[in-house]
């Protein structure tokens, strides 16, 4: 009641304020004159009436905002640099945690802490994929989970819109296909854009094979038209029914959804269905009341009795681990380069922070006589504060604005080059995040600056030094990051990956999706590598399990080192162009050898001769008979592979690749080696890699993660430079007339500059140093988890050295200014007041 | 301003409320009119302070214990008016209650001590 009683006065109060005026001068006019006079003053008694209602609060705030827009729009520079910095400081962390976000959502799944993601684990052993029969074993047997949820994607396609009525088929397009089982889309809260998901019902063996679609891919192919749903498109060459289209998500990216059951369908001669070789992510969902670790228990029970029918397939005490979808594993690189890159934005919003720290700080000694007049007036000291901070708070808020604007631009720019798939509008999640930074900006960077001016003897004090570390510290961090890796960038530029990539081209037939077994997928490959070596340009041909770059890895842990692996035919290195040193390459049909590169054969034998020894881990009894030059082939850019190569082995023969080394340029002969590979089984869908594709899609990758640290570090010295000349400016300004007096006794320039330098050179150089070594700390992080950054040395003193040098150019630039105006101080005007 | 102690004691704070309560009790006042009752009535040893009376009002408008209400007054002027409340009445009754108790205490204190 009480309540609805002061809104009812805040809605009438003028007429409320008119109506008191009245009573109180009729008032006034009853009085006898003698007395009229202490009455006290009318605008005065109102106010105190007022007061009683509790809306003064109101009255300030609105006085303190107008004020507050009055003190910015006079100070255009400042309020635009303050803005400037602040917006940079919340929109780029914000954008790139909009990216991250979406990305992890995928669906916004309900209730994620009960889906969980299941992987192969025994003692010793972990595999991430499972096979179809499995998925229907546990599916059927395992009471822990509601459901079970199989899924594979990215399998390459060729697309085609169905042509109706002898109407000319438009160009074929490579799409990949992701295949699921129905509940994927409820259980990870995938609603469609448009139509409907998948069901139970199109998986019945007598349902019209159906499809749903990505909305990029709609949008982009297909005209983005909503008569899509109840059309054909053609996939493969088979007829599908489009029944909606996915929203678009960065776990989506697909081009087309289809019923797990239905792969055979659209993959000719395909056995996922029934054989133990296949590739499926499986997930579960829980039931309820049911813990991760009780569906452990139950799987470890249900393997083991899988493992009576299927021993060679089943490991001993396996058992399928599950990790809620949304669990970060806290050891896994993945987490950590997350958390870094947190980490790394987030230091933009504290050096923006620091420095508009010391941006308030600087101006409010222009503001000092403002001030003074206020408190002598009777302004206490609290009001003041509440009046600086009020402008602080209207500066962060428009700031936020600003940031949001930012936000939006960025990730419109990471749209058109598909990077990202966020949508532009910001959720509410965004706009919280964003104003709850900015008035925790504000907090941090104008309380304490408030605080000091509202005090009587303003100056800055320890607030300076604070502010002053932090933004060195970020900015130096910032550079050192980037200097490390432009420098491993440039390695990676000149080194050479030791094979002749250039003229390289590997062509996968994807036997194994299509059904084919030993022997017919060696046949197959025989029968390709003969039509393609009579192609004309060939230079050699090579059968290998793995293709150089690719997304697949065989390697060996030992003793804390990667050693990558691959299993060749004895043409691989001639193929590949990788000298051999020593010893002898295999013979067709050996068991039981292997080749070493040079840094492998040093790194496990150092000392001793690497022929004929054995390599440490299994399989054991590999003797070394050869050592060749060292090539990596398993990754871009490792300046120091430790590779080994096996024999081929004949059940490597159906997911082997045919590599092939051309004269003249590799992208010319993508379509003669499909046309090749089709001619021989018209059902394939052969993947062909141009090895400097790969070469340049991986550096592409690095320079990706530069760019981004670069932009990070070139803002971050910009908001040093803004910040530094501000504080140099500032304490001039407070200076002066010290300064004056001692170049009146007469100090040199150089004491001038020295006496400036001295109270801001403790902060920088601290700043500097837990700067560089928080850089070296974070490029070893970043190392770890990007493969191309294996070159990065964070011992290297030349990063450093730039960065110093740098930075050391940085404060020169923006002390350059205030310190001219230091030097050329009038002492007669300084001191005129004195 | 008058040094005469006698013809102008200040309230016992707190009391304030009680008084215009008491006096609205017997019908609806302005506020000069309030002033003046309460001046009157107490053989003009009372005084209210303009300053205080108004805030007075405005709490007890907010606390809905009196209503205002605009008329015209002898002299045809326009007049805010104040008429009490249910919730007033009931306020009267406690406070009064309240200030009894705290004055027999302090009756006894002075008789006894």
């Amino acid at each position: 009641m009480e309540l609805l009683r002061r809104i009812w006065y805040l809605w009438n109060r003028r007429r409320l304020e008119r109506e008191m005026a009245e009573e109180m001068a009729y008032h006034r006019e009853l009085m006898s004159p003698e007395r009229r006079a202490n009455f006290g003053d009318d605008l005065r008694l109102r106010e105190d009436a007022r007061e009683s209602w509790g809306w003064t609060w109101l009255d300030r705030l609105h006085q303190d905002l107008t004020y507050g827009a009055r003190v910015l729009r006079n100070a255009p520079g400042f309020t635009l640099t303050a803005m400037l910095v602040l917006a940079l400081g919340i929109g780029l962390p914000l954008s790139a945690f909009r990216v991250v976000l979406t990305d992890l959502q995928g669906g916004s799944a309900p209730d994620p802490d009960s889906l969980v993601h299941l992987t192969r684990r025994a003692p010793g052993a972990h595999v991430t994929n499972l096979t179809y029969p499995e998925l229907a074993f546990y599916a059927a047997n395992a009471r822990s989970f509601r459901s079970v949820i199989g899924v594979s994607g990215g399998n390459q396609a060729v697309f085609g819109e169905a042509a109706a009525g002898g109407a000319p088929e438009s160009i074929p397009e490579s799409i990949n296909v992701t295949f699921a089982t129905s509940n994927y889309f409820p259980e990870f809260g995938i609603a469609p854009a448009l139509g409907r998901v998948l069901t139970p019902d199109d998986e019945r063996p007598d349902a019209e094979p159906a499809a749903v679609i990505g909305e990029s891919f709609w949008q982009r192919r297909l005209g983005g038209d909503p008569a899509i749903v109840g059309r054909s498109i053609r996939v493969n060459g088979k007829l599908l029914r489009v029944v909606g289209v996915m929203p678009r998500s960065a776990k989506t990216r697909d081009e087309v959804w289809m019923p797990l059951v239905r792969q055979p369908y659209v993959v000719e001669g395909s056995t996922l269905l029934t054989d133990w070789n296949s590739a499926l992510e499986l997930y579960g969902r829980l039931r309820r009341g049911v813990s991760p670790q009780a569906s452990q228990q139950e799987t470890l029970a249900l393997a083991a009795s899988l493992r009576e029918q299927r021993p060679d397939h089943v490991w001993k005490g396996e058992y399928l681990e599950a990790r809620p979808i949304l669990q970060f594993d806290s050891n896994s690189e993945e987490f950590k380069m997350v958390l870094t890159s947190a980490a790394l934005v987030l230091l933009l919003l504290v050096a923006a922070c620091a420095n508009l720290g010391t941006l308030v700080l600087a101006r409010g000694v222009t503001r000092v006589h403002e001030i003074r007049i206020r408190m002598a007036l009777g302004a206490s000291r609290l009001r003041l504060v509440r009046q600086l901070f009020t402008e602080s708070l209207l500066l962060a808020v428009l700031s936020g604005v600003c940031a949001l604007a930012l936000s939006a631009v960025v990730l419109k720019g990471m749209q058109l080059r598909h990077i990202s798939t966020a949508s532009l509008v910001p959720d509410w999640r965004a706009i919280t995040a964003t104003f709850g930074a900015a008035i925790l900006a504000a907090l941090v960077f104008g309380l304490p600056a408030a605080f000091r001016l509202a005090s009587l003897v303003p100056s800055a004090g320890r607030a300076r030094t604070i502010f002053l570390g932090a933004q060195v510290g970020v900015s130096c961090l910032l550079l050192v990051v980037s200097s490390l890796l432009v420098n491993s960038r440039q390695r990676l530029g000149a080194s050479e990956p030791g094979f002749d990539y250039r003229h390289l081209v590997w062509i996968s037939p994807g036997l194994q999706a299509h059904g084919y077994r030993e022997p017919a997928a060696q046949g197959y490959l025989d029968q390709l590598r003969a039509r393609t070596a009579a192609l004309s340009d060939v230079k050699a041909t090579s059968q290998a399990w793995l293709g150089p770059w690719g997304d697949f890895h065989m390697g060996a842990d030992w003793m804390g080192r990667q050693y990558a692996g691959n299993r060749v035919d004895p043409q691989f290195l001639d193929t590949m162009g990788i000298r051999l040193v020593r010893g002898r390459n295999f013979r067709q049909g050996e068991g039981k050898v292997a080749l070493v590169n040079s840094s492998t054969a040093r790194l496990l034998w150092p000392g001793q001769d690497a022929l004929g020894k054995t390599l440490p881990w299994d399989p054991p009894g590999q003797t070394v008979i050869g050592i060749v030059q060292d090539a990596s082939t398993g990754h871009v850019g490792n300046p120091e592979p430790l590779e080994f190569y096996l024999p081929s082995l004949r059940s490597d023969a159906p997911d082997s690749v045919l590599l092939v080394r051309v004269s003249g340029s590799p992208r010319d002969f993508v379509r003669r080696l499909q046309d090749t590979a089709i001619g021989l089984d018209e059902r394939l869908q052969p993947t062909v890699q141009v090895v400097t594709d790969l070469y340049d899609r991986e550096v592409g990758k690095a320079s990706a993660a530069l760019a981004v640290i670069a932009i990070l570090g070139t803002v971050a010295t910009l908001l040093s430079v803004i910040g530094l000349a501000g504080l140099a400016g500032y304490t001039v300004a407070q200076r002066t007339r010290e300064i004056g007096l001692r170049i009146a006794l007469g100090a040199r320039p150089s004491h001038v500059v020295r006496a400036i330098l001295a109270p801001l050179s403790r902060p920088i150089v601290v700043g500097f140093v837990c700067g560089a070594l928080g850089g070296s700390a974070v490029a070893s992080v970043l190392r770890s988890g990007i493969p191309t950054m294996y070159g990065l040395d964070v011992f290297n003193p030349l990063p450093y050295v730039m960065a110093l040098a740098l930075f050391a150019a940085v404060v020169a630039l923006s002390t350059l200014a205030p310190l001219r105006r230091a030097i050329r101080i009038n002492p007669y005007q300084a001191l005129k007041h004195e | 301003m008058s040094p005469d102690p006698k013809s102008r004691t200040e309230l016992v704070p707190g009391t304030l409320i009680l008084l215009v309560l008491r006096v609205l009790e017997s019908g609806p006042l302005h506020g000069y009119a309030i002033a003046q009752r309460i001046s009157l009535v107490s053989g003009e040893v009372l005084r209210v302070e303009e300053g205080s009376l108004y805030p007075a009002l405005q709490k007890m408008l907010r606390k809905g214990w009196v209503r205002a209400e605009w008329g015209l007054s002898d002299t045809k002027r326009r007049v805010r008016s104040y008429r009490l409340t249910p919730a007033g009445r009931a306020q009267l009754e406690s406070e009064r209650a309240d200030y009894d108790h705290v004055n027999r205490a302090i009756q006894a204190v002075l008789k006894l001590a």
